[in-house]
This record gives C-alpha cells, sequence and structure tokens, in this order.
C-alpha cells in the first residue's frame, strides 16, 4: 500500500512536469490577452527538435535549448498573426496545431528515416528527483513573483485585461504580446522536452497525445493565476498516474480516469462561470 | 471574384510553403507534383478512394460551416464524429432488422448521437457562457475515452481484435450490401473497371448524402427564417437579441444541427466504410480536417465539395509520394497547415491581390 502511495505520488509528479510548462506558458499567453490553443503542437515540436537537438550532440542540454527555440518559432508566427494581423486566435491555434505536428514528423523522418527516434541522451535526475519536476515546480513560483510583483507583470497584466487602456497609458501592447505568446511556445517546446527526453528517451508519433490539451484545461481550471495552474497540472498528473496504476483494475476502467481532466475541467467551468469577462471572452 | 482570388493566392501560397520544406528536405516538388498526376488523375482506382475519403470530411466541413455562420466554432466535430460511429456500431451490431428499416435507423441513431453531443457544448455555451471551443476540446477527448470503453464491453468486443463485432448486413450502405449479394459479386468480376474502383476500395454512398447536405444547408441558411436567424445572431448577437430573436435558442439549433450533420459522417463512415469502431489511440482527424476543409472553403457550404476533394487528394498523395520518391508525407500536413495558417491571417491576404495589382499599376504609371 505504502509503496503503492509513493509509485503514484512520483509518477504523479512525473507527468506533471510537461503539464507545468505547457500551461504556464498558455497561462501567459492568455494573461496578455492571446488565447493559444496550439499548446499541443508546439509541444510536438519540442518533443521532436529536443530528440534531435540531443542527437546530434550527445547533449541533453542543447535538446533542451532546441526544443525551445523551436517550440518559440512556431509561437512567434501565432504571435504574428494574432497580434500583426488580428486573426482568429482559434483558427491560428488549430493551424499552430497542425503545423507543429507536421513539422515534428517531417524533422523526425528527416533526420532519422523513420516516425521513431533512435534513443538519445535524457536529462539528468538530482537526487532521485526529476530535474523537471523540480525545474517547473520553480517555475510556478517564479512566474507568480514575475506576473504579481514586478512591472513588466503588471504591464502583461494590464495588456491582457483592457488592450485600449494599457495602450493609451504608453505601453507597448504589440511588443508585450508578441514576446509573451512567444515565451508561452518556448515554455511549451520544453514542456515537449520534459516529455521526450525527460520521461522518455526517444520520439514516437504518440509521444505528444492530448498533453497540450491537458495543459490547456489546466489553464482554465486555474484560472490563469500561476499558481492555481501548478497546482492543476499536479492534480492531472496524478490523474494519469492513477490511470497508469489502475490499468488493469477492473472496478473503475482506466479509461474514466483518463477521462477526468477534461471532465474536471467541464464541471467547474459549467458550475463555477467566471465572474469577469477576459479580453477575448474564451475563459 | 475577390474572394475567388483570395482562395487562389493561398492556394499558390500554400504551395509555394510546401515546395520550401520540399527543397530542405531535398526533394524534387516537382517530381513530386508529376506523381500527384499521374497517379490520382489518371488511375481511376486512385479517383475512387479520393472521393471515399473526402466524402467524411466534406461533410464535417459543411457542419462546421454550418455552426460557423451563427459565428460558432465546433471544433468539437471530432467528439462528434467519434460518438455517432460509436452509436452507429452498437445500434448496428444488437439490431436484427431487415434492411430497409435497419440502414435508415442506424443513420439517425448517428445523427442522433452527434446532436446530442453537440447539445452539450451549446448548453454550456448558451446557459452558462463557456467557449463552445475549449468544451469541445474537452468533449472530444471524453469521446475517445469513452469509445475505447465501449469497445472493450464483452457484448460488443470482438475477441482477440481491438475492434467490435461487424455491424449487421442490414445496416450497410447499399452499395456494399450490393457487393456482399452472389449478383453483385458475379458482376463485379466480370468487369475489369468494376474490379478496379469496386473490388479494391471502400466505394460507398457517401459522397451523395455529402452533395445533399451541401445543398440542404445552403437553402437553410440562405433562404428560409432559420437560416436567416442564425446568421443575424452570427453577425450581430446584440442587434439580433434586440430585434426579438432568441439567441440561446438559435445557439442550441445552431450547435445541434452542426452536431447531427457530424453525425451523419460518423454513422457513414461505419456503415460504408469500417463496418465497426476499433480502439482509438488517438484522433482520426475526421471532425479536425473537416475544420480545415470549412476553413479552406471560406465557411462556404458548398464551396466544402471541392475544398474536402483537394484534400483528400493532398492526403492521398502524399501517401503516395513517400511511396515512390521517399519524400516524407507529412509535407501534406504542413501544406495544409500553412492553408489554415493563411485562412486566420486572411484579411492581410485579401489584400495581397490588390497591393500587388497595385504595384502593378504604379509600375506602369
Amino acid at each position: 500500500m505504502m509503496q503503492d502511495i509513493i509509485f503514484v505520488c512520483s509518477t504523479a509528479l512525473m507527468y506533471a512536469a510537461p503539464l507545468i510548462f505547457a500551461a504556464q506558458g498558455g497561462a501567459l499567453s492568455e494573461t496578455a490577452g492571446i488565447v493559444n490553443i496550439g499548446l499541443e503542437g508546439m509541444m510536438c515540436v519540442g518533443a521532436a527538435f529536443a530528440v534531435i537537438g540531443s542527437w546530434a550532440t550527445g547533449s541533453p542540454f542543447v535538446g533542451l535549448l532546441c526544443a525551445g527555440v523551436a517550440g518559440g518559432a512556431l509561437a512567434w508566427l501565432h504571435a504574428y498573426a494574432c497580434v500583426r494581423c488580428r486573426a482568429d486566435h482559434t483558427v491560428s491555434g488549430v493551424a499552430m496545431n497542425m503545423l507543429g505536428m507536421g513539422a515534428a514528423f517531417f524533422a523526425v523522418r528527416f533526420f532519422f528515416d523513420a516516425l521513431t527516434s533512435p534513443v538519445v541522451a535524457k536529462l539528468p535526475r538530482a537526487a532521485g528527483v526529476d530535474t523537471c519536476t523540480v525545474a517547473g515546480l520553480a517555475l510556478c513560483v517564479l512566474l507568480h513573483v514575475f506576473i504579481f510583483r514586478t512591472w513588466p507583470g503588471q504591464h502583461i497584466r494590464a495588456v491582457g485585461e483592457h488592450i485600449a487602456a494599457a495602450k493609451t497609458l504608453g505601453i507597448d501592447t504589440v511588443g508585450w504580446q508578441t514576446a509573451c505568446v512567444t515565451a508561452s511556445g518556448v515554455l511549451a517546446g520544453f514542456g515537449g522536452a520534459a516529455v521526450s527526453i525527460g520521461i522518455v528517451s526517444n520520439f514516437q508519433p504518440t509521444t505528444i497525445s492530448g498533453q497540450g490539451f491537458i495543459a490547456l484545461a489546466a489553464v482554465i481550471l486555474g484560472r490563469r493565476q500561476p499558481l492555481g495552474v501548478g497546482c492543476a497540472c499536479l492534480l492531472f498528473g496524478a490523474a494519469q498516474a492513477l490511470a497508469v496504476r489502475l490499468g488493469a483494475w477492473e472496478a473503475i476502467p482506466s479509461q474514466f480516469i483518463n477521462m477526468t481532466p477534461y471532465v474536471l475541467t467541464l464541471c467547474v467551468l459549467a458550475l463555477i462561470p467566471p465572474k469577469s469577462k477576459t479580453a477575448t471572452g474564451l475563459l | 471574384m475577390k474572394s475567388v482570388l483570395t482562395v487562389l493566392t493561398e492556394a499558390v501560397l500554400a504551395l509555394a510553403a510546401a515546395a520550401v520544406v520540399l527543397l530542405l528536405g531535398g526533394g524534387d516538388p516537382l517530381q513530386c507534383l508529376g506523381i500527384l498526376w499521374r497517379m490520382i488523375v489518371l488511375n481511376p482506382k486512385n479517383i475512387v478512394n479520393v472521393i471515399v475519403g473526402a466524402a467524411p470530411i466534406i461533410i464535417t466541413g459543411i457542419a462546421i460551416s454550418f455552426a460557423y455562420a451563427s459565428s460558432l466554432f465546433n471544433i468539437g466535430a471530432e467528439g462528434q464524429f467519434i460518438m455517432a460511429s460509436a452509436a452507429a456500431a452498437v445500434v448496428g451490431a444488437s439490431i436484427d432488422l431487415p434492411a430497409p428499416l435497419a440502414y435508415p435507423l442506424v443513420i439517425v441513431c448517428g445523427m442522433a448521437a452527434g446532436a446530442l453531443y453537440a447539445g452539450i457544448s451549446g448548453w454550456l455555451r448558451a446557459r452558462r457562457g463557456v467557449s463552445e471551443v475549449i468544451s469541445g476540446i474537452m468533449l472530444n477527448w471524453c469521446a475517445l475515452h469513452f469509445s475505447n470503453y465501449l469497445i472493450r464491453l464483452p457484448a460488443l468486443h470482438d475477441p482477440n481484435t481491438q475492434q467490435t463485432v461487424q455491424i449487421a448486413t442490414g445496416a450497410l450502405d447499399p452499395l456494399c450490401r450490393w457487393q456482399l449479394t452472389e449478383q453483385g459479386l458475379a458482376q463485379i468480376v466480370a468487369s475489369p473497371l468494376l474490379r478496379e474502383i469496386v473490388g479494391r476500395t471502400s466505394i460507398n454512398l457517401a459522397i451523395v448524402y455529402a452533395v445533399a447536405a451541401a445543398c440542404v444547408c445552403a437553402y437553410i441558411l440562405r433562404r428560409t427564417t432559420l437560416g436567416f436567424r442564425l446568421r443575424a445572431v452570427g453577425l450581430g448577437a446584440p442587434a439580433a437579441e434586440l430585434a426579438g430573436m432568441d439567441i440561446k435558442r438559435s445557439i442550441m439549433q445552431s450547435m445541434m444541427i452542426s452536431g447531427a450533420i457530424v453525425g451523419l459522417a460518423g454513422a457513414l463512415q461505419v456503415v460504408g466504410v469500417s463496418w465497426c469502431i476499433s480502439t482509438l489511440n488517438g484522433f482520426e482527424n475526421y471532425g479536425f480536417n473537416g475544420l480545415s476543409v470549412a476553413l479552406m472553403a471560406h465557411g462556404s457550404a458548398l464551396g466544402c465539395i471541392p475544398a474536402g476533394l483537394l484534400f483528400s487528394a493532398l492526403t492521398l498523395g502524399g501517401r503516395l509520394i513517400q511511396a515512390f520518391s521517399g519524400t516524407p508525407s507529412e509535407v501534406i500536413s504542413i501544406m495544409i497547415g500553412a492553408v489554415v495558417f493563411m485562412t486566420a491571417i486572411s484579411p492581410v491576404i485579401t489584400t495581397l491581390p490588390d497591393r500587388l495589382l497595385g504595384l502593378f499599376k504604379r509600375g506602369r504609371g
């Protein structure tokens, strides 16, 4: 029993790490008023380029860097469409998911001649704990301080809450929005890397299958606040860990546990409607 | 005229993007185009394959366009498709009725499942103000896991496979049923062309439904009071409300009709192509591809027909290109992603022909 609890807790932390990175990215982007439903695609390129970088240089940290750059580049496109061209956030986000998956699979097939990459060097574990988990938990606190306790954070919140008012105060709205969306892609890319070179050590077509959307659910459940989003990610990580642990148990089919992040988000949305509309009216 | 120019500009830009990606990946764009032409346009079997592949995404595209007329973004089409397929498979496997009853019943059950599932999103949007995009994404994943759960049930599971048991013969698509009769089989074997296009494909009647659905939707949206109301709500909900229109009811109606059309696609896929449902490791993308089709067609129901055929031809083409020249088929996904991205930035694209023409005129003047 004790062993089971330890297993579920450690697995939950492991699965939560990628979610935390991607969800914090999504929350940052939404704080600046741009909805990013392209997290899945950005995680996908991140996961692919992390493996490619790690394979090419033998260093997982270079892989992590590649993942950030790839995710950020894709997110920059989203920023360009949404901020400069005033595109519909949803349509552009859908395009990001397609482009992200297309680019990831294309790149992996280009480098490895197959959709499954060879095994590459993983990110190290420190004292039995995944570095990604520690980094992810630290990120939650750092972002909380950044958003609520510093002047750039204040500017970002102002842009997201009322863009016209922010503009009249002389805040560079275009710059902040572009920066936040791009940063969200970098974080989502790290999230992808946390799966492909953190949890496992290669890339497969199913490496990223829904984590980006679970992260999106966490953004909503956590009400876009870094600490709330972090807790939501831990909860969803625990749900995934339970699904793994109870896999063969008949009383509760694992499919229903897999559904929990989504059902929970829907219930919370239905029962506790948000008090104020966001700038985009999405939440 | 202007919208046609926009669509053409988008197509050319997407082709250019694909060509750049191909060149980066060491491929030859012209050779790929040659393969596409030879293998698809000049090959009857592949023409049928393109049509069979296009039918479901044309129908889901029409459904998404229909909701889009009321400014609703039915991203939950994927989940509605899965639920409809599941309903069709369950009903189809458990009934024992003559064909004239079983076939329509299965399709109606699929449509009802799609409509009800879309109704959840519609209710959340109308009554709770929850974006249909967010609820749709969540419901997609619920549908995926629920369908996988259904397949594992002993009553439905086909032992030693990842599938449910096959649906009753009476519930199959008329063309499939004809193939299974002795007389039909004899006719297919006798003719080389039929052997090629019927024997070696999953030919079915779904495309007929697709064309009919496009016409019906275009008619409802343009020529009926219901369509007028739905479009008015889409163009400006406050104005429509002032004019006495019931916004909440309109949102529910729009979502449920859209869901029913997606359900039609899901049921047709089961009765005409798969005859059962299989365990899903990920989405089969019928809904998401329908989204691309609808965006490629700029929200026009009739425009979904050519857009869906093009989409299907490109997808099949991607596989063929990979088989014949080793170029990764993912270049097609990138190309379609580029098309969707260009619809997103279409305000810029729309002015592009004008700007280019402006340059040209200035150059002459």
